[in-house]
């Protein structure tokens, strides 16, 4: 939970041009066919992804949910449809989209997932909530508390940042104490949980005060102070993307743009 | 500035670990949202115990979701909005600091709905259900939305083949989930916190009922 942020030209880009060309590259795979544009594009999130220095680690960790959620239903459902298939002929059972447009489907939404990845893991927390206090404005017209809202997350953040490793530390002392083991029994597992658990909550209330000078403290300053900026290294990415889409276009369109 | 603030909900007679009561504080905004903070960091890092407990579940995209035993206690001590806002700011955060925006779609639905479902059945229906079963029902729900949710998104029906496993899966971690909060909720009754926390607003309360 404690996240750190590489020091690469990526995480010192403009917030909102980083966002731009975040977007502009998640949808990209929705106006491509040709094999060679798939390449083009593949190199290029490449590149991106070296240049932002993000670790594997932290990548395989965020996929983890993706594969979880996504793939692994998908990759059973095809299973099971096709052992149904085999053994009714029920043609009700063909899968109504072919495999190759569906891998399509499956490719566009890594795809959203992987440049959301890259994006968070990149951009300071300050910066992206500062973007979401502006982009959110309508929400404010209707007089919802926008602003609140986004201080009640950078104040989790921070209280996350401060007691996470703790925590954990102490979650793993009291969970060999309380749980007693691997021999213990379920009933005493759950106990132990529950136990954990309420002396965390219990612990945390005795911090109210202490959270809520820090909310207070937060509301009074002014949180959110991003500034637009525009300088070599942002020209430099933008100028980049232009050119991927440039290739890209190119590569659709079989050449005739130039011509 | 003051906001009106209900803490408490009645729930069933028959559970006689979670008794009737209803209790109306006056609480400051900030005080409102420092709950809100101290539940939404209880949360998060309590899903941090199911990677460090090994509780074996075999069945791959299964887990406990032990976070929901913060909302099942937002339900008995909190108003329902912000219970939402413990599900919704809850779901932004962990998006935001690992799983990337696109699983907000599935957390945000699955966590918005099964609070609403859970939060009707305790205020209307808990002469029926005791926690556990709120527990599994929220569970269901949970899951069932995050499949369709998914089949939606890839277009194709054939995800929901796994809602049979989801559901029975549903059903056991519910239970489970249930069973430590019902532990965990009359503890946290005992140990009067949420009552100290009014008390310690003595000169802001003003209660009815």
């Amino acid at each position: 939970m404690n996240r750190t942020l590489n020091h690469s030209t990526f995480t010192s880009l403009d917030g909102f041009i980083k966002l731009l060309l975040a977007v502009t590259i998640a949808i990209l795979p929705f106006y491509i066919e040709n094999k060679v544009s798939y390449i083009i594009f593949l190199v290029y999130l490449m590149l991106f992804t070296l240049t932002s220095r993000i670790s594997c680690r932290t990548l395989l960790l965020s996929g983890a949910s993706y594969f979880i959620i996504v793939l692994i239903p998908y990759l059973f459902g095809i299973l099971l449809n096709g052992v149904l298939y085999n053994l009714t002929r029920n043609e009700a059972l063909i899968m109504q989209q072919g495999y190759a447009a569906l891998y399509i489907r499956l490719f566009r939404l890594f795809i959203i997932w992987y440049v959301s990845i890259l994006y968070f893991h990149t951009t300071h927390l300050e910066t992206v909530l500062s973007l979401l206090d502006r982009l959110l404005f309508p929400l404010k017209l209707l007089k919802l508390p926008v602003q609140d809202f986004l201080k009640i997350i950078m104040c989790i953040v921070t209280q996350l940042k401060g007691t996470s490793e703790d925590m954990k530390t102490r979650f793993l002392e009291d969970s060999r104490y309380v749980m007693g083991g691997n021999a213990a029994s379920l009933k005493s597992k759950f106990n132990g949980i529950s136990r954990i658990i309420v002396s965390s909550l219990v612990n945390s209330f005795h911090k109210l005060d202490e959270v809520e000078s820090m909310v207070e403290e937060m509301s009074l300053k002014p949180l959110f102070k991003y500034r637009f900026k525009m300088g070599k290294p942002e020209w430099l990415a933008v100028l980049s993307t232009a050119l991927l889409i440039l290739s890209l276009y190119i590569v659709e369109k079989g050449n005739g743009f130039l011509l | 500035m003051e906001i009106d603030f209900t803490m408490g909900y009645p729930h069933s007679n028959r559970s006689s670990k979670v008794r009737l009561f209803r209790k109306r504080v006056k609480m400051s905004k900030n005080r409102r949202y420092a709950i809100i903070i101290i539940l939404v960091t209880n949360a998060i890092l309590i899903s941090l115990l199911e990677s460090i407990i090994p509780v074996l579940i075999p069945v791959p995209g299964v887990k406990l979701g032990l976070a929901s035993i913060i909302t099942l206690i937002g339900l008995v001590f909190l108003p329902l909005t912000d219970v939402l806002w413990i599900v919704i700011i809850r779901c932004i955060v962990v998006a935001l600091l690992t799983r990337g925006v696109m699983m907000l779609a599935f957390s945000i639905s699955g966590g918005i709905l099964s609070a609403l479902i859970m939060f009707i059945i305790y205020q209307q229906l808990s002469q029926y259900f005791s926690l556990k079963g709120i527990s599994i029902v929220g569970a269901l729900v949970h899951n069932t939305t995050q499949i369709i949710v998914a089949s939606l998104l890839l277009g194709q029906l054939v995800v929901l083949y796994y809602l049979p496993i989801l559901i029975v899966s549903a059903v056991i971690t519910g239970y489970i989930t249930g069973g430590i909060s019902e532990i965990a909720i009359g503890e946290l009754k005992g140990k009067d916190v949420f009552n100290t926390i009014s008390v310690q607003e003595k000169g802001e309360l003003k209660w009815t009922n």
